[in-house]
C-alpha cells in the first residue's frame, strides 16, 4: 500500500487490513489510494499505479459498461452497487462512492461464486429437464408406477395410470389409497393381502418385489389382475430411501392364458377320448385273437397317450426328456436307471422318443436284459457340438440273437425315429446286451423347428 | 360278484370297461351314459361300487358322486382331463387316467379297495 504524503500510516495499515481491493481517484481521475489487494487484483504495482490516471491505464475500458459505470459516479455524485466484469476480466461486486471531488471503489472478486453459480444453474437446468423427460415417460407409458420417500408411505407420488389402475381421482392422497383403501381389495393367489405386505410396502422396507401376480378386486364387483415389481431406492451410502413400484395390467393376458389352457385341455380330453375308443374298438374287435398281440397294441396306445398327458401339462410346449423316458419306461423301472442332462424336446420329439423308448423297454422286457431277475438296463443322454446322443444298453440278461426279421418295434425305432429326429439310430444286438444309440441335431430334438 | 354301475359317455369305451369288469370277476348293473340317467341309477339300483367318467357330454358326474358318496358306497372316477378336474370337495379321490389298461384298471380298483 502506498499513499501520497498526506495520508499517515494508520490508513495505509486500514486499507491494506480491508482484505478487499480498493482505489481512490480524485475528480481529474488521478490514482491516489490503491490498496496491497487492488495491485494483486490487477496485476500492477502501487508504485506503477499512485500518480498515474485511471484513463491512461485502461483506455480500453472508458466506454464499455464499466467504464460508464465508473464515469456516471463521478458525475453523479453518488453511492453506486453493484456486479460486472472488472477492468481485468473478473467478475466483481462493487461499492463506489463519493470521495473528496473524486471517487472511492470497492470491489471484490466474485468470478469463482459466478462459476458456481453458473455451473449449479446449469445443473438444475439439467435436473429440471431430465425431470419434466421423466414426468413425460411416466405420464406416458402404460405402466403404473408410485414412489415414497419413507417406509410407512405416508408421501406417495404416482402417474396418471397409477391412479387410473386404482380407480382414484388424479389428486386423491395416493398415501390413504395405499394405506385404508375403501374401495378395492387385494389377494393373492386367493388369499387377502393386507395393505403392509404388498410390493411397495415391502420395498419401503428394503425387498426387492419381482414379478408378483396379485388381484385386485373393487367394491363394484370387477377384478383385474396385475403384475408388480417393488424395490428400494437407496441413498449412496446405502439408507433406505423410499421405493418404487410399477404395475402391469395384464388381466386380458391373464383371461387369455385361462382360455388357451381351457382349450388345452378339452383338446387333450378329446384326445384321450378318441384314444379310449380306438382302444374299445380293437379290444372288442381283436377279443379272439391274441391275447400278447391285444396287450402290444394296447401298450403302444397308452405310452401315446402318457406322452400326450406329459405335454399337455406343459401346454404343449414341449417335455422334459427324463419324465418322457420315465413315462414311457413303466414296466421293470427299478432295473433302468436314467442319467443326462435336463433337456426340453420339442412335442413331435416327445412323442417319437417315448414310442421308441417303449419298443426298446418291451423288447428288454420280453426277450432281454429285462426278463430275467438279474438284468438291467442303463439309459444315458448327453449333448455336445449341437448334437444330441442317446445310449439304451442292456446287461446282464440272456444271450442276445440278431432278430432274423425286423419287427414293427425295430422299424419304429430305427426308420421312424430317425427320420423325426433327421439322425441316425442304431440298434446293435450284442450277444451280451442289446445297444441302441441315437445321434441327431439337437436343434430337431429341443426347438421348434 | 360285486356288481358295479359304469357311468360313461362313449358307450364304446363302456362296453370295454364292461369287458375289463368282467375279465377282473366284476358284474356290470348298468352303463349310463347320460347325467339324468346316472342319477336316477345312482338313487335306485343296487350296486357295490360305481365307476364314473367325469365329463358326461359336457356335464360333470360329481352330483352322481354326491348321491352314492350318500348311501354310503364308494366309487372310482376316470377321465381323461387330469387330476386338476377334480372338485374341491373329492379332492384326493381315487381317480384313474384314460385311457387306461387292464392292469391299470386292476390296481386302482385294488388301491380303492374295491
Amino acid at each position: 500500500m502506498a499513499v501520497e504524503p498526506q495520508a499517515g500510516k494508520l490508513l495505509t495499515t486500514i486499507l491494506d487490513g480491508i482484505g478487499q481491493p480498493f482505489y481512490a481517484v480524485d475528480g481529474n481521475w488521478r490514482i491516489y489510494l490503491y490498496n496491497r489487494d487492488a495491485a494483486q487484483h490487477f496485476g500492477r504495482s502501487a508504485k506503477q499505479m499512485i500518480g498515474t490516471m485511471l484513463w491512461e491505464n485502461f483506455p480500453q475500458d472508458i466506454d464499455t459498461e464499466r467504464g460508464r459505470i465508473i464515469r456516471g459516479a463521478m458525475a453523479s455524485r453518488e453511492v453506486v452497487r453493484g456486479e460486472t466484469l472488472s477492468l481485468v476480466g473478473r467478475y466483481i461486486s462493487y461499492v463506489i462512492f463519493p470521495l473528496g471531488d473524486g471517487l472511492g471503489v470497492f470491489f471484490r472478486d466474485i468470478t469463482d461464486r459466478r462459476n458456481a453459480e453458473r455451473q449449479r444453474d446449469e445443473a438444475e437446468e439439467a435436473l429440471r429437464k431430465r425431470s419434466a423427460e421423466l414426468e413425460a415417460v411416466l405420464e406416458t407409458i402404460p405402466t403404473a408406477v408410485w414412489f415414497t420417500t419413507d417406509p410407512e408411505l405416508r408421501n406417495v407420488v404416482g402417474n396418471r395410470r397409477a391412479t387410473e389402475l386404482l380407480r382414484t381421482a388424479r389428486e386423491a392422497d395416493l398415501s390413504s389409497t395405499l394405506n385404508h383403501p375403501d374401495h378395492f381389495a387385494v389377494f393373492r393367489e386367493g388369499n387377502a393381502v393386507p395393505p403392509e405386505a404388498r410390493p411397495l410396502h415391502r420395498a419401503a422396507r428394503g425387498e426387492i418385489v419381482n414379478n408378483e401376480l396379485l388381484e385386485v378386486r373393487f367394491a363394484g364387483g370387477d377384478r383385474r389382475m396385475i403384475l408388480m415389481r417393488a424395490a428400494p431406492l437407496r441413498s449412496n451410502t446405502g439408507e433406505l430411501q423410499g421405493a418404487v413400484a410399477a404395475a402391469a395390467d395384464v388381466t386380458e393376458r391373464h383371461r387369455h392364458e385361462d382360455h388357451l389352457q381351457l382349450l388345452v385341455n378339452e383338446l387333450n380330453h378329446r384326445v384321450k377320448n378318441t384314444l379310449a375308443i380306438v382302444q374299445s374298438i380293437a379290444t372288442l374287435t381283436l377279443k379272439d385273437i391274441d391275447p400278447a398281440v391285444r396287450a402290444a397294441f394296447e401298450e403302444r396306445l397308452l405310452t401315446l397317450s402318457g406322452a400326450h398327458s406329459l405335454l399337455t401339462d406343459e401346454s404343449w410346449d414341449g417335455a422334459h426328456l427324463a419324465a418322457v423316458a420315465r413315462a414311457s419306461l413303466r414296466a421293470g423301472r427299478d432295473r433302468i436307471s436314467f442319467a443326462g442332462e435336463d433337456l426340453r424336446l420339442r412335442p413331435k420329439s416327445a412323442v417319437a422318443l417315448a414310442m421308441a423308448l417303449h419298443e426298446l423297454g418291451t423288447n428288454a422286457l420280453k426277450y432281454g436284459a429285462l426278463s430275467v431277475e438279474q438284468g438291467s438296463v442303463a439309459v444315458r443322454w448327453s449333448t455336445s457340438d449341437g448334437r444330441f446322443r442317446l445310449h439304451w444298453e442292456e446287461r446282464g440278461g440272456p444271450v442276445v440273437l440278431a432278430p432274423v426279421r425286423r419287427g414293427f418295434g425295430s422299424r419304429m425305432i430305427e426308420r421312424g425315429l430317425a427320420a423325426e429326429l433327421r439322425g441316425e439310430v442304431r440298434i446293435d444286438w450284442r450277444p451280451e446286451g442289446v445297444v441302441c444309440t441315437i445321434d441327431a441335431p439337437l436343434v430337431a430334438i429341443h426347438e421348434r423347428v | 360278484m360285486r356288481r358295479v354301475l359304469v357311468v360313461e359317455d362313449e358307450v364304446l369305451v363302456g362296453m370295454m370297461i364292461e369287458e375289463m369288469l368282467q375279465d377282473l370277476g366284476y358284474e356290470l348293473v348298468a352303463l349310463a351314459t347320460h347325467l339324468d340317467q346316472a342319477l336316477a341309477l345312482a338313487r335306485s339300483e343296487s350296486f357295490d361300487f360305481a365307476l364314473l367318467d367325469i365329463n358326461l357330454n359336457g356335464k360333470q358326474s360329481f352330483p352322481v358322486a354326491d348321491v352314492i358318496r350318500e348311501r354310503g358306497l364308494p366309487f372310482l372316477f376316470a377321465t381323461g382331463y387330469g387330476d386338476r378336474i377334480l372338485d374341491a370337495h373329492y379332492t384326493g379321490a381315487p381317480l384313474l387316467q384314460k385311457p387306461f389298461s387292464l392292469e391299470e384298471l386292476r390296481r386302482a380298483l385294488k388301491r380303492a379297495g374295491l
